[in-house]
Parts: structure tokens; sequence; C-alpha cells
């Protein structure tokens, strides 16, 4: 048998792990069938014990010499099986091979949603990390031990360490691209982790990221990283030729859906885009909502509530609002597309979704102490604008019936009040209980201050309380001036007085308004409900009508009763008991869509996904002067094959053992 | 009187004591006499004073003293009473002290044993003893004494003697020492000792001899070796078994270990010489493989049995 056919005869750890099983066995077999020792009767055992007393060590000893034996048959074998399995650890020549470490390397191969954009030589970014993969595995030194890491929201191995290249090779072409975010936080620790105690340790990153994008601090400084980059920022090799079509990228950042205030079946559609080309791309969103989609598959399927809305998407990010949007589904869903055959490198990202907010019933406490209105009706304005809510439930008491204690938060289960409204009435709010209060009075130490005729400007748009107010064209006889303090956040100021109105979120959540609704025309405007509905939601802590969207990838925690027996349900995955903690539910998943947990009573809460920021592909010069190149010509290094010396002694001193070890057999017998 | 009187020939092992064993006594017996009277024999008198004819001493007379033996002629001339000794001449007791531990049976080669050896060699000399008017008596041991036999004397209870020597049990633990104390509390007769053993006790045999000495014996030691034991070819692990206390040990035998125990085992030889000397009694070696009529030769060769 050649040298070659040795090498030959183990392919892969398998096959050692078979064969030093089966001489592990054979020599426990041998030592466990040994001949018993041979019963001598003789005349005086104390003459051998005189002779025994100068030579021979005690019974232990000689027990134990013949267990360390055993220990060494054992060793012998398995390094004489570690030498016939030499190649499966390297193709270097014998002597290096026993002088240096064998190098452990992680493979972080990036397969987070980025990784589809289809600006590659190979195609996907995906494809060119893999052939570029291939020949990083073809040049690597063949004993090089590697662990093969797939890495987005999460990191899943894909081939256990080893340098069978048979196995590496598998793992690659199992790499596929997800819809998640990338950790590279996470994939780098869990290869520090798997590289702890390893000799030669050292990381390979193959990834779109840019230098930016890696986690310098989260990056051992003993264990180098090289990294190799794939996507647009790295130049085509020499001599391969522009890509045949104009690259560009239209996305979806976010989608909101907001329901009018004065008529919650319709709502405005928000969506962040975003044009990755250097000029205006004529393009169209395309709607759709559904009560049951959750994904860009089963949503494309769906005709309900289908729009189609043609834009012209300047370059860079741009908003665009879809008003009047019929809300009677819960989930939406956004597409954009380019028109007259654009060639969009990274589908993945033209979904965006939205999931409509349930909104409960609030219990609003008007408390009037105007002598001018009826006690019981209220402030007609007023009580106007909270009918026109339509997810309240408005209680009116007079000022002097009125007892602060009773309407304390931590007894809402009885009196059902969320917001308390104090209508020109000068008292505390209930502990625990957020509130409304209009007055002129003020505060009984404030020194009163009044503005006649002032000009009302919103000061926070961004607020949720002044989301679509204006004041313009509003007629106010007098307004108080509200004295500001530290936290407080400026609703609206009368020009050029100060203060109006502040929204305060101390232990409980109060806005003030320094106006009163009978001293000015505000009441008959458009703007006093949406500023009523805005001011209940907000106190209520209902102010956000979208749902707030779940980054792909990452772990989620959404707050939900857990006194019921929760299931999730995954796009494209079959429903799975949830996971909980406290009062959260638990989910992560590599999908973009609507996730949803559904109780065993049929309730549901469902979010959205949103990408992460991080993922969004940046094609922008993607023939970069800082770009480095993937080599040219990919050399494989050929090296011949022998058997190392060492194993050769090692054999010969497994069959001088067996010899002996027959001989010592013959011995015993005769 | 002939020791083939086939009439007494009942109770005695055939295969030890067969008629050429007890013709070849026969001729053993008249060479003593021939070398007894060339010279070599040695007087044995008794240094008890008695009723013998020669005059020995005279000591001074003290109250109880028989009158009969005062010399009343000293008397006369010196007007003080003495006693006159004579000098009485008695039989020789000759104890044949036969070692019959379970040592002392092995038999490697699967014929005679050392024991074996050892009651041959005491029949021969116990048929001189006997023809020499000696009283002869066998002392099987081992680690005591079983039933002690009384000495007898003449020739015609040659074949009391080999039906005892028949009956000897083999086996027990060797206890030289012990079985020596006990038969001393016996007040057997003191006289020649003839020990036969392989001496193999851990406790050596000094002390025995000692005591034999001390109690007036005259102890002559045969110490019978059989040296097939020691050119076994058997090596490896073994687990060696004491054939008397039953103690096991293991060892791997090695070339260079059975040279060493070859080297103790001389050292015992060696041991039982000092001892015996010490006490100033005679001593052979002799290898099982001697036939027993060598044995009885060298035995008169070293003197001190014939008396």
């Amino acid at each position: 048998m050649n040298t070659l056919h040795v090498q030959q005869l183990l392919t892969n750890t398998s096959d050692v792990l078979r064969l030093a099983g089966i001489v592990a066995a054979i020599i426990l077999l041998l030592y466990l069938l040994r001949p018993r020792q041979r019963r001598v009767e003789v005349p005086f055992g104390g003459l051998w014990q005189r002779v025994l007393a100068e030579s021979e060590s005690r019974v232990v000893g000689r027990n134990l010499r013949r267990f360390l034996s055993l220990l060494l048959m054992l060793l012998l074998a398995g390094l004489l099986n570690a030498a016939l399995a030499e190649p499966l650890f390297g193709h270097r020549a014998a002597a290096q091979r026993v002088e240096r470490a064998r190098p452990h390397t992680v493979v972080i191969v990036d397969v987070s949603a980025s990784m589809q954009t289809e600006d590659g030589l190979s195609g996907t970014r995906l494809a060119d990390a893999q052939t570029a993969l291939r020949h990083w595995l073809a040049m690597a030194p063949a004993q090089e031990d590697v662990l093969l890491l797939a890495a987005s929201g999460h990191a899943e191995v894909l081939a256990g360490w080893g340098s069978d290249r048979t196995t590496l090779d598998d793992g690659i072409t199992r790499l596929h691209a997800t819809d998640g975010g990338l950790d590279l936080r996470r994939a780098i620790r869990t290869a520090q982790q798997a590289l702890a105690h390893r000799s030669s340790p050292r990381i390979v990153l193959v990834s779109d990221a840019g230098p930016a994008e890696l986690p310098l601090d989260a990056t051992p400084a003993q264990i180098p990283i090289e990294h190799l980059r794939v996507g647009p920022a790295r130049a085509w090799a020499p001599g391969q030729t522009m890509p045949p079509k104009t690259l560009t990228n239209l996305a979806v950042g976010e989608l909101r859906v907001r329901p009018d205030p004065l008529d919650p079946s319709r709502g405005t559609l928000t969506v962040q885009l975003r044009n990755d080309s250097a000029q205006s791309v004529a393009a169209q969103l395309v709607l759709a909502g559904s009560d049951t989609a959750f994904d860009a598959a089963t949503f494309a399927k769906t005709d309900a509530l289908r729009r189609i809305v043609d834009i012209d998407l300047p370059p860079g990010m741009s908003t665009q609002t879809v008003p009047g949007v019929e809300l009677t589904a819960a989930r939406f869903a956004v597409q954009v597309r380019g028109k007259s055959g654009l060639h969009d490198v990274a589908p993945w990202d033209d979904w965006g979704f939205a999931v409509l907010a349930e909104r409960r019933e609030l219990g609003v406490l008007v408390v009037s102490g105007s002598a001018d209105v009826d006690p019981a009706a209220g402030n007609l304005y007023l009580s106007a604008a909270l009918f026109a809510h339509g997810k309240v439930k408005v209680q009116h008491v007079a000022a002097a019936d009125y007892h602060p204690e009773t309407f304390a938060a931590k007894d809402r289960a009885r009196h059902g009040i969320d917001v308390v409204v104090l209508d020109q009435a000068g008292f505390a709010l209930p502990e625990g209980t957020p509130g409304l209060i209009l007055s002129l009075a003020g505060a009984p130490t404030e020194t009163l201050r009044l503005a006649e005729g002032p000009e009302l400007v919103v000061r926070d748009e961004e607020h949720p309380a002044m989301r679509g107010i204006s004041f313009q064209d509003t007629n106010f006889d007098k307004v108080r001036l509200i004295p500001s303090r530290p936290g407080d956040t400026i609703l609206a100021v009368a020009k050029p007085h100060g203060v109006v109105m502040v929204a305060r979120q101390d232990a409980v959540r109060s806005i003030e308004w320094g106006l009163d609704l009978l001293e000015t025309d505000l009441g008959a405007r458009y703007a006093l409900p949406l500023l009523v509905s805005n001011a209940l939601l907000w106190l209520a802590g209902q102010e956000e009508s979208l749902v707030p969207p779940l980054l792909v990838g990452r772990p989620w925690a959404v707050d939900a009763p857990v006194d019921a027996t929760w299931r999730y349900v995954e796009p494209g995955q079959k429903p799975r008991p949830a996971r909980t903690s406290g009062r959260q539910l638990l989910g992560q998943s590599e999908r973009h869509g609507v996730h949803v947990w559904q109780s065993d009573g049929d309730r549901l809460v469902a979010r959205a996904t949103v990408l992460p920021p991080t993922e969004n592909p940046t094609l922008l010069q993607p023939w970069g002067p800082n770009a480095s190149t993937l080599p040219a010509t990919l050399v494989v290094e050929e090296q011949p094959l022998s058997l190392p010396r060492w194993s050769l002694w090692l054999l010969a001193a497994m069959l001088v053992l067996a010899v002996e070890w027959l001989t010592y057999l013959r011995r015993r017998t005769v | 009187m002939s020791v083939d009187a086939p009439s007494s020939h009942e109770g005695i092992r055939d295969d030890l004591f067969d008629p050429a064993f007890l013709g070849r006594v026969e001729q053993l017996a008249l060479l003593a006499r021939r070398m007894a009277s060339s010279g070599t024999r040695a007087n044995r008198r008794s240094r008890i004073v008695g009723s013998g004819i020669e005059f020995a001493d005279h000591r001074a007379y003290t109250p109880g003293d028989d009158l009969r033996n005062v010399d009343w002629k000293l008397f006369a001339r010196t007007e003080r009473l003495n006693l006159r000794l004579y000098e009485e001449e008695e039989d020789l007791s000759v104890y044949f002290l036969i070692d019959r531990s379970t040592s002392m049976t092995m038999a490697p080669d699967g014929e005679k044993t050392l024991l074996d050896r050892a009651l041959q060699v005491s029949a021969a000399l116990s048929y001189i003893a006997l023809s020499n008017l000696d009283r002869v008596a066998v002392v099987p041991f081992a680690d005591k004494i079983a039933a002690p036999m009384r000495p007898v004397r003449g020739r015609a209870q040659f074949f009391k003697i080999l039906r005892v020597l028949s009956d000897v049990p083999p086996g027990g633990q060797t206890d030289i020492q012990a079985a020596f104390d006990g038969w001393l509390r016996t007040r057997p007769r003191p006289g020649l000792a003839v020990v036969i053993s392989d001496f193999f006790d851990a406790k050596g045999l000094g002390d025995a001899l000692r005591l034999l000495t001390y109690r007036g014996f005259e102890p002559m030691v045969l110490h019978l070796v059989d040296r097939t034991l020691l050119d076994a070819d058997v090596q490896g692990d073994l687990a060696i078994v004491d054939c008397e206390t039953g103690e096991t040990r293991e060892i791997v035998l090695t070339p260079q270990l059975l040279s060493r125990y070859r080297a103790a085992f001389e050292s015992l030889g060696h041991e039982v010489q000092r001892a015996a000397s010490e006490v100033g009694a005679r001593c052979l070696q002799v290898d099982l493989s001697v036939p027993f009529d060598d044995v009885v030769m060298r035995v008169f060769r070293a003197g001190g049995f014939l008396g």
C-alpha cells in the first residue's frame, strides 16, 4: 500500500472515529480477555516474599502498571490513528505539520436581507459571497480547522469544526439570505466563544457591511478579523464588464397608518420611501389591506382595499402621504415598484407593513366649574368635541360635587375614568389619573397674567397632542399665560406674550390650556375635536395610532396580557406556543411581514416589522476608488501527499508491541 | 533377624518399603557395623552416676545418700564420708523428628516427595539403630506432634517402626519450634534427635535446635531439598500460592527474579547449616534426587550417628 493509498483510506472525520473506535475496542477486548494469572503452588511463600521484598513493588503498583500499560496501548493506538488520519488535517509537509499549531478560523457569512441585493458578479451579494468564500477556502491551508457561521439576527452553524472541504462546501451551498437584519455583535460573540482555547484563532467576515457598520468595540483584540467584503463598495474585478442594467433600488423605509380623528373608519397612510439612484424615478405605490395577510406574498394576493398610486420619487429619502384610506382592515402593506422596466436590485426591501392599533373606549370625567354652563351638560363645545372622538364615554359632574380622591387611578376598576377634564375648575387632579385642564383662572398662588386678543401659534407640531392642529384665523378674546416649568413641553404660545398650552409628563400626564372655550371661536372649528381627541389619546397613553414596528431579526418584547395562552404566528411558519416573560410576549423572526400572537380566546396582538436602517443597500458609487478587488487568478496550492514519518515510527512501535504481546501470551501459556 | 519377615508386612507402605528397600537396609546395617568396629564409632556413655561397674569419681556424702555407696576404705584413711561414683552405661535413644508438613509432600515431578525420602531414610537409620541396640522413636511433626511414639528397642521392633512411618499423616503448617516445644513437654529421654525437614519455616531453625540442646538432646539435621522447584521454566504473570498457608502473591516471574529466588534458596540452606553449627549439630543437605542409601551413607560418613 503506497502512501497515497494510506491517506485516501481516511477521508473524513467519521472514518477516523470509526477506525479509532475499532482499534480501541480490539485493545479493550484483548485486555479483558487477557489470560488469567496462572496459579503456581510453592512450598514456601516466605522465600518468595524475601525475594520480592527486594525487587518487586506492591500488588497495587503492579495492577496500576498493568492499567497504565493498557492506557499506553490505547494512547499509542490513538496516535497511530491520528497519524493515519493526518490527511484530514492538512497538506503541508510533515515536519511543518508537527511543528505548527493547527489554525482555527470562524467564517461568518452575512445572510441578512441586504445580501439578497442583486448587484453582484454572480447575481446576488450572497452568491458573490459564496464564490469568494470558495476561493478563500481553496487558498487556505488544508489543515486549517474552519467553522462556518451564517449570521443574520442570530448565528447558525452550517458546518462544525473541521477541515473537510466537502463538508464546508456543502455548508456554503446551504447558505441562503433571510429577510432579517444583521446582528454582527452577536455573530462575533458566537465566533469568539467557538474560538475560545483554540490555537491560532481568526475570524473571517464575509459581508456587505461597510467598515462603519463593524462593531469594532465588540471585537476581541487577540482575535484578528479579516473582512471579505461583497456588495457595492467592492469593485468589480479587473476586466469585468459593467453590469448591463442601470442599478437602482427603491425601498419602503416605514409605513404608518393613522386613523382620522373625526372619522376613524378612514385614515392616512404615511410611507417613508427611499430612492437609491441619482435621479428621480417614476414609481407606483401599491396599497393593500387585509385582516389575515402577513407577508408580501399573501398581501400580493389581496385585492381588497387595493389602491395604486403613481408617484415620482426624488433621489434619497422622501415621504408620501395617502389620505382617505379605508381602515376596514387591521393590517396594511405597501409596495413600491418602479415603472418602465426599472431594475430594482433589492426587491426584498420594496415592502412595508403596518398594523392598525386596537382602540378601546376611554372613560372621561368632565368637571365644569363655569357658572355660565349647565353643570349637567357641561360646555357644549367641549361636549361636541368629545362626542366626535367616538371612543369615549363621558360623565359630567359639577365642580361642587367633584372629589378628586374618588377618581384615583388605583380605583379605576370602580369608577372607570381614564382622563379627567377640568373645565374652568380650579381643583387638583385625582392621584394617578391624567387630566386636561382648561382654565383662565390658574392656580391660587399663581400670578394671573392674561393676554388680550392674542395670536396663538403651535410650537410643537410633532407632539401627539398637536398633530394636525392649526390655530390659523382662530380668534381668542383672551388667554392665560402659563408659567412654564422645567420639563414642560410647550405646545402653543400666544405671540408675543408667552406660553398658553403645555404638556407635562411627570408621574402622571397632564395638559394645561390657558383658555376658555367660551372666550374663543375655536369651539366651532375643526381643530377643537382634533385637539381634544389628540389630548385624550396622549393622556390615556394611546397617542400612537400606529403600532410600533419591530426590527426583523432582533428579539422583541410586546406588551400583552399573559393570563391567556398565546400562540405565535410567524410569516410562513406554522403557529407555535408563544414565549412569554412577565407581561410580555417574546419573539424573533428572520421574516419581513406581520407577526401575530393569538390567544386561546382568539384575541390577536399583531406587530408589523420594519427593516433596520443598516440593512439599506447603498448603491452609490459601486465602482468607488477605495474599493478593493478580489484576486483575478485564484491559485490552489498543491502539495504532494506523504505519510508523516512519525506515523511510520508509531506503526513500527505498534508492531513491536504486538509482537511483544504475542510472545508474552506464549510465555504465559508454557 | 531378617528384615523381610513376611508376617510383619501388614500396614506397611509397599511403595516405600518394598523388599528391595528392606534388602538394601540390611546391607547398610552390615556396613554400619563394620564402620563402627573400624573405630569410627563414637562412645556414648551417660554422665549420670548410677549403678554401673566402672568407677568414675568420689563426692562428699550428703544426708540421704545411699550408705552402700560410701567408700569406707577412704573413710578409714581420711575419716570423711565420700561416696563412690560409677559411670552408668545406658542405651542410646534415637529420635527421628520427621517434618510431615504440606511442603514436604509436594511432588513437582509426580513421583517421590521429600516426605517419602524422609520416611525411607528414617526407616533405614532406624534399622541400623535398632541393630545397635539403641532405642528408636519416630516423631512426625508439623506445627505440633500428633501422637508421640514411645521409643522401642531391638530389631524385632523394626516393623513397628515401619508401620508408624507408613502411618505418618502428611499435611500441616510448619512450626518447628512449637512442635519441638510440645514434644519436649512429654519429657522424652534425651538422646540423638535426627531432624529431617525442608526447614521451610518462617521462624527459622535456630531456636528449635537450641531448645533440643538445652534439654540434653544431641541434634542432627538432615536438610532435604528438591531442586526441581528451582528449574521451572514458567514465566510471566503468576499467582504463587503458599501450599501451607494458602497465601497468594502476584508476581511477574522473570529470569532475573528466578535467579534471585535460587540465590535465596541457597541462602536458606546456609542458614540451616549455620543454625546447626551454632549448637554443635551435624548438618547434611540432601537433594531429593540422591538415593536414600547414599543419604544413609553420607550420614554415616558425617559421623555422630553410630553410637
